[in-house]
């Protein structure tokens, strides 16, 4: 059962009032199940905020980074291993 | 008619002490829309090339677009055009508050200011009443000390002041004009103020600003309000929250560029600061997004002190780049770079410059006037920034010459470090983890802003793939950037409002605002010959002057030869063989030589641009 490691950033710091988090996930361990499982901890916004309308690609503005890696939609089947940091954030660049 | 403008102009002749009122062709303004646009073409009618940037025939344009005074979101920005001092070519400077509102209240589209003064003047615009009047007792004083005298000395508050600081008149070519807190930051244009010895112009205005349709024009800025209010970041940090996340993707320039990830990021982003210092919220004209975070430091040597922002790309160039990570002296030296006229992106470079030159023992401890100057070292920042701001010293007045001519000066290999396109200092966006950014710099009509082009967005908004890295599609994105920023530029609207007009190309929401504001509406497809067409009598204006692929092809070399050491972007730089490659096909793609980067006779025949061809001939 890996631990993974998660960074918000911005909006989703906002919406979890934390800085990280730390999950184990069981069963499947893909991005897609992790984000299952902060779902049910911090609710629908939370799916709304990560998901496009649609709700089955990573929506316009949101930005995940796995360790050093940006993450596409085809990479939402990605497992995690122990120790993974996954950060949460925006396309964000200053004017 | 057109409406939204005031169709005519102020031309200010600073040696005869004359004002004209001029009215402006409707097709200039359908042609050329405003902002960016009607300046550069004004310009072009008005400056013949090779002028010297300090001289009495250079101009400087306070230029606004069809849209300011209007109720369209991110309205609330203006431009100063001129030949900047730094770069020697044609250059602007957007900047955001209430200032073109006011203008165009007064009845102007734009002001052009020609010619030299002996003694420094003040130009006061109040309606049709326009006065030069003296301003010896207004010499010397800083930004924010002269605004408020001038708006007491006139007896209203409600004048809106643009200024130049002490460093503007002490001729520093790295120079901001100020108005109210924000800054029209890049190029040294206040500097060509100062040489004129125009201390500040202040405008006030009367008359509403009609627009064609005005209901249209009030249920868009509800629409775009709404949305906006609800950006991810910006309304609650502004952009110091960025630090992180540009950070975390390891393109955030730090210690000169040595490395791009700051260990200090988290210490000096807005997510950690704003919650701390944050004092108040500002907006411009007409938004509704308020990005502008005011931070006070409320402890230790600096208690007390505040200054606007720092903005993310201030935090990059006086913080990462520095590698300082202590807020408060952040904060002090972007105040004293705002009260002094400084541009705190370059000024921050130059610092930064200075800090490597001396860890590697170019820079001699004479040489640096007995300061002790290294990498973190707050103490060291506050103070420099101070002597470029005055040209103290040895040092310090070497530094108010910009980067490149201080490289020049020191050599000793430091050109390899010295972080500029075409003269103008690097801002906070990575070339190397980005490299849709090197070729977007270079061809860049100013250089070293993050405003040529805006790649950025695109290149990490992509759920199917990031391309960051890769060279592939980079010059069709960096032509049609370049393009939607001509029609944005010209409208002179707000970059954070692109999400919701558009982030590649021109589209019809940048028509349906013509449309609603001006009553003629332009179709994709002519906004975007428009677009091309202002993007080449630019270019006309730099190739006249011999800025050609030649000038295009000047990278940093730590860009084009230096991986990144480590990161996320470890290994990143941008290979010059891809470079050329980029290069030829974006020359290619805008109609121009790809040998030469001149414009073709027959793409400036087919954009109405006939009466240039001859530079090009020339050239």
């Amino acid at each position: 059962m890996p631990k993974v490691v998660v960074e918000y950033m911005l909006r989703f710091r906002d919406l979890t009032g934390k800085d990280k988090d730390e999950v184990t996930l069981s069963g499947r361990c893909t991005v897609k199940d992790l984000i299952n499982v902060l779902q049910e901890i911090y609710g629908e916004d939370f799916k709304r905020e990560f998901y496009n309308p649609s709700g089955d690609e990573i929506g316009g503005n949101v930005l995940v980074i796995v360790n050093d890696k940006v993450l596409t939609n085809k990479d939402l089947d990605m497992k995690l291993v122990d120790g993974d940091v996954v950060t949460l954030t925006y396309v964000v660049f200053g004017g | 008619m057109l409406h939204g403008y005031s169709s005519r102009i102020l031309k200010v002749n600073l040696t005869t002490c004359s004002v004209v009122r001029e009215e402006l062709p409707e097709q200039y303004l359908k042609d050329y829309i405003g902002g960016l646009g009607l300046g550069a073409r004004l310009y072009y009618d008005l400056v013949p090339p090779y002028v010297e940037p300090l001289s009495p025939e250079n101009a400087v344009l306070l230029m606004t677009g069809p849209i300011q005074g209007t109720l369209i979101p991110g309205s609330g920005r203006g431009l100063f055009i001129s030949k900047s001092p730094l770069t020697n070519r044609f250059f602007s400077s957007n900047f955001g508050g209430y200032l073109t509102r006011e203008l165009k209240r007064a009845g102007y589209d734009g002001i052009v200011i020609t010619g030299k003064s002996d003694k420094p003047l003040l130009l006061v615009v109040d309606d049709d009443n326009v006065e030069i009047r003296d301003a010896s007792k207004l010499w010397g004083m800083n930004t924010y000390e002269v605004q408020n005298e001038i708006k007491e000395m006139l007896g209203d508050k409600r004048f809106q002041v643009a200024c130049i600081g002490p460093a503007g008149e002490n001729l520093v070519r790295i120079t901001a004009i100020i108005h109210d807190i924000h800054a029209a930051g890049r190029g040294g244009i206040a500097a060509v103020l100062g040489y004129k010895k125009l201390k500040a112009i202040a405008v006030r205005g009367s008359k509403e600003v009609e627009v064609a349709y005005p209901d249209e024009v009030l249920e868009f800025f509800k629409e775009i309000s709404k949305k906006a209010r609800n950006h991810p970041f910006l309304v609650k940090y502004g952009t110091p929250a960025v630090m992180e996340t540009v950070n975390k993707l390891g393109g955030l320039g730090t210690r000169n560029w040595q490395t791009e990830v700051f260990e200090g990021a988290s210490k000096i982003s807005g997510q950690t600061t704003i919650p701390k210092y944050k004092v108040k919220d500002l907006a411009c004209s007409s938004c509704s997004i308020g990005c502008v975070k005011v931070q006070e430091v409320r402890e230790g040597k600096y208690a007390g002190i505040w200054a606007k922002g720092p903005e993310y790309e201030t935090l990059y160039a006086l913080g990462s780049l520095t590698g300082v990570d202590d807020f408060p002296s952040i904060v002090v030296a972007a105040r004293n770079c705002d009260e002094l006229g400084l541009d705190t992106i370059s000024t921050g470079v130059v610092i930064a410059f200075a800090m490597e030159a001396c860890e590697r023992g170019i820079l001699t401890k004479e040489e640096c006037d007995g300061l002790e100057i290294n990498f973190g070292n707050g103490n060291t920042l506050v103070e420099l920034v101070r002597r470029v701001g005055y040209r103290k010293g040895w040092l310090g007045n070497l530094l108010a010459e910009g980067v490149d001519r201080a490289a020049k000066v020191i050599g000793c290999g430091s050109q390899f470090f010295a972080m500029h396109f075409k003269g103008l200092e690097l801002a906070g966006h990575s070339p190397r983890a980005v490299k849709a950014w090197t070729l977007g710099y270079s061809v860049g009509w100013r250089g070293g802003s993050h405003h040529d082009a805006r790649p950025h967005d695109i290149e990490y908004a992509n759920p199917v793939e990031v391309r960051a890295f890769s060279i592939e599609g980079k010059p069709e994105l960096i032509r049609d950037t370049t393009l939607r920023v001509m029609v944005e530029e010209s409208l002179i609207s707000c970059r954070f409002y692109g999400g919701y007009y558009g982030v590649r190309l021109p589209t019809e929401v940048h028509s349906k605002i013509i449309k609603m504001v001006t009553g003629w509406e332009p179709t994709v497809n002519e906004l975007t010959i428009t677009a091309e067409r202002i993007r080449n009598l630019i270019r006309v204006l730099e190739v006249r002057e011999g800025f050609d692929s030649v000038a295009d092809s000047n990278p940093p070399l730590r860009v084009l030869y230096e991986p990144i050491p480590e990161g996320p972007s470890r290994g990143a730089r941008t290979d010059p063989r891809e470079f050329k490659l980029m290069l030829r096909s974006f020359y290619e793609l805008m109609g121009w030589d790809v040998r030469t980067g001149v414009p073709k006779e027959e793409k400036l025949r087919e954009l109405g641009l006939d009466f240039a061809i001859g530079y090009c001939r020339r050239v």
